[in-house]
């Protein structure tokens, strides 16, 4: 049964463009647009990782992260964040409230794939 | 203290003795004979190996070219406590001379040392000045909105982009859906950057604004429609058919009767000793789908009638304000409620002053204030106000700047068609002449000036007091101030016996 990411993410294009790397690398997507949607999702079906946006409408990604990391049936769910250039205070407050990476905007699509399988334990295909 | 003072004195005095010794060519044989010490102790003491007494102060500032007390050595330490401070910066943190080079270089070249710590006072202001512009652009919500977009618009194109290029085995579809997203990102992108670009240029202030606080959301949105809304000018006229188009005394009587029989709102002219006070000063809305509107008994007819307009905008037109209002941007909630105030005010005078009929009386009136006032029993401001939206295309009234200060002269209202630049922060230069309609109270004063773009500007300026809303609390006084551009001066009464032809000579006389 293949690992499933959660992309929680408002921009249509960048979700779009990582649900396509992440069925690519083999891994069932699901998608929410805002950060109440992800916590519904993350509560029906968690997911083995989240690629989570800081900036998200109605509940931004630090408090979906806080929701995620106050429930102990959560723990396992890897957190990779994915904050903005030049914002160095979001990945310290990220990685503060218990994300276990990040990526920063605009990311190479290499090395989110490369992070995600690394925080999966899936080998790199070899070409 | 003395002690300070006396190690200041021993050691600058025995530097600059000898520096002015040399500087008149004396050897120290012949000076130490015109003081009457022997040349062995001046020696000593300009070595500062023997303190400086005063006695003997006194006596070489009687042989040297130096003003009594300047061998105190007071001014030099001053410096040096400041020569230190200024190498103590960052900015010289490999370049630090030691303590006896600067004590010798204060000694020896006061005057230079006074032109570098003047110089790098410049510096330091220069630098805070810098520090403080750098700390409020990277506030501006504009900034962090664009750069939040220009990211993910790099993040879109720059993910498409590797996709397309690391994978050959998409379909047809797959391709031309993902050429298709980089293309519509590429667009976007170059659009904003413009937009950036027309922003450094100061090309869009108003559309892009530098807004620093909700406040001047307000004036950037109204700025961007110049001052005029279609759909307000055509929602109040709609209202006024609907009460009857009543004429200006009645307009009070027909509001009151809509809001009752329509909004299911009565409301009731409280007295001033009313307690506890009203909730927004001078008036407060109880319940919004019917409830009860109370006004403050101080307020002018022509304010309480401007009060009830606004709230039947508010609550019978909301739908109107809020579709002008999302034509513009704003960019938290506290700018979004300003700017629906602001339209329902304008919504208020468009009622209280029909478009057409108040601009044909501002023409026939030759923008007579008062005539205006007593036609539409409006108040002062709110005919100033209204004349600056007279925008609509091809029936423009005169382009009028629009100013409202305070006795401090900071500035709470500001709109200019006239072309008039009005500062953005801080106060109006007293050269607007202003802040002088405090000295006559209530009356008007014409002023001319020429402005930085060396246009001529007259204005008329008067105050306007808003009332207090307990018993023996003073009102409010504000100036108002309203001008064109001297080229359409002609059609204020105001101007008459100005000589037009000779624009220079509508300028007050350059004071001596």
């Amino acid at each position: 049964m293949p690992q499933t990411v959660l992309v929680v993410e408002d921009e249509p294009h960048i979700v779009d463009s990582l649900s396509f790397l992440m069925k690519r690398a083999g891994f069932e997507v699901f998608i929410a647009r805002d950060g109440d949607a992800a916590l519904r999702m993350v509560e029906s079906c968690p997911p083995d990782l989240m690629l989570l946006d800081i900036m998200l409408p109605r509940r931004d990604g630090f408090d979906v992260l806080k929701s995620v990391r106050a429930n102990a049936a959560w723990q396992d769910i890897r957190v990779i964040l994915l904050t903005a250039k030049g914002r160095d205070v979001d990945r310290l407050k990220g990685m503060e409230l218990g994300a276990d990476d990040f990526v920063t905007k605009p990311f190479s699509t290499k090395e989110i794939v490369r992070l995600v399988r690394q925080h999966l334990g899936v080998e790199e295909k070899t070409a | 203290m003395n002690v300070v003072k006396d190690m200041a004195r021993q050691i600058f005095a025995g530097r600059k003795i000898r520096h002015l010794r040399a500087q008149l060519g004396l050897t120290q044989v012949a000076m130490a004979g015109q003081l009457g010490i022997s040349a062995a102790y001046l020696n000593l003491v300009e070595h500062n190996q023997r303190p400086l007494s005063r006695k003997l102060q006194k006596k070489l500032e009687s042989v040297l070219p130096v003003k009594e007390g300047e061998l105190s050595g007071g001014e030099e330490a001053r410096m040096l406590s400041a020569l230190e401070e200024l190498f103590s910066d960052p900015l010289f943190d490999r370049n630090r001379p030691g303590g006896a080079t600067l004590g010798d270089f204060v000694a020896v070249h006061p005057e230079i040392c006074r032109a570098v710590l003047k110089l790098y006072r410049a510096f330091r202001n220069a630098r805070e000045d810098r520090l403080k512009a750098r700390e409020s652009l990277s506030a501006d919500p504009y900034f962090s909105d664009t750069s939040h977009k220009l990211l993910t618009q790099l993040t879109s194109i720059r993910s498409f982009a590797e996709i397309l290029q690391d994978n050959d085995d998409l379909s047809d579809h797959q391709r031309g859906r993902f050429t298709d997203v980089l293309v519509d990102e590429s667009k976007k992108l170059t659009l904003m950057v413009g937009e950036l670009f027309d922003f450094i240029n100061g090309e869009s202030l108003e559309s892009a604004s530098l807004s620093e606080t909700p406040t001047d959301e307000v004036v950037d949105m109204l700025s961007v429609n110049d001052h005029y809304f279609p759909e307000l000018e055509e929602a109040a006229e709609q209202l006024r058919e609907r009460i009857g188009n009543p004429q200006p005394y009645g307009l009070f009587d027909a509001l009151v009767h809509y809001l009752d029989e329509q909004l299911g709102i009565s409301v009731e002219i409280v007295p001033v000793t009313t307690q506890p006070s009203l909730k927004r000063g001078m008036w407060e809305l109880e319940g919004e789908d019917g409830g009860v509107l109370r006004l403050m008994e101080t307020l002018s007819v022509s304010s309480l009638v401007f009060r009830l307009a606004r709230v039947v905008a508010e609550v019978a037109y909301a739908d109107v304000l809020e579709k002008t209002l999302a034509r513009g941007h704003v960019s938290s909630d506290e700018a979004r409620q300003l700017c629906l105030k602001a339209l329902g005010s304008y919504f208020a005078g468009a009622l209280m002053m029909p478009y057409a009929a108040f601009r044909k009386a501002a023409f026939e009136l030759r923008h007579d204030i008062d005539l205006l006032r007593r036609r539409f029993r409006v108040g002062f401001e709110q005919v100033c106000h209204r004349l600056t939206t007279l925008q609509k295309p091809q029936e423009e009234g005169v382009p009028f700047h629009f100013v409202r200060v305070d006795l401090a002269g900071q500035i709470s209202k500001r709109f200019s068609a006239s072309g008039l630049r009005i500062p953005r922060y801080g106060v109006l230069p007293a050269q607007w002449g202003v802040q002088d309609a405090f000295l006559k109270p209530g009356r008007i004063s014409t002023h001319s000036m020429r402005a930085e773009d060396m246009a001529i500007y007259f204005s008329i300026t008067r105050t306007v007091t808003k009332p207090g809303t307990m018993v023996g609390q003073a009102g409010n006084t504000f100036a108002v101030s309203l001008g064109c551009e001297i080229s359409f001066a002609r059609h204020m009464v105001y101007a008459d016996g100005l000589d037009f032809t000779h624009p220079d000579s509508v300028l007050p006389p350059v004071k001596k």
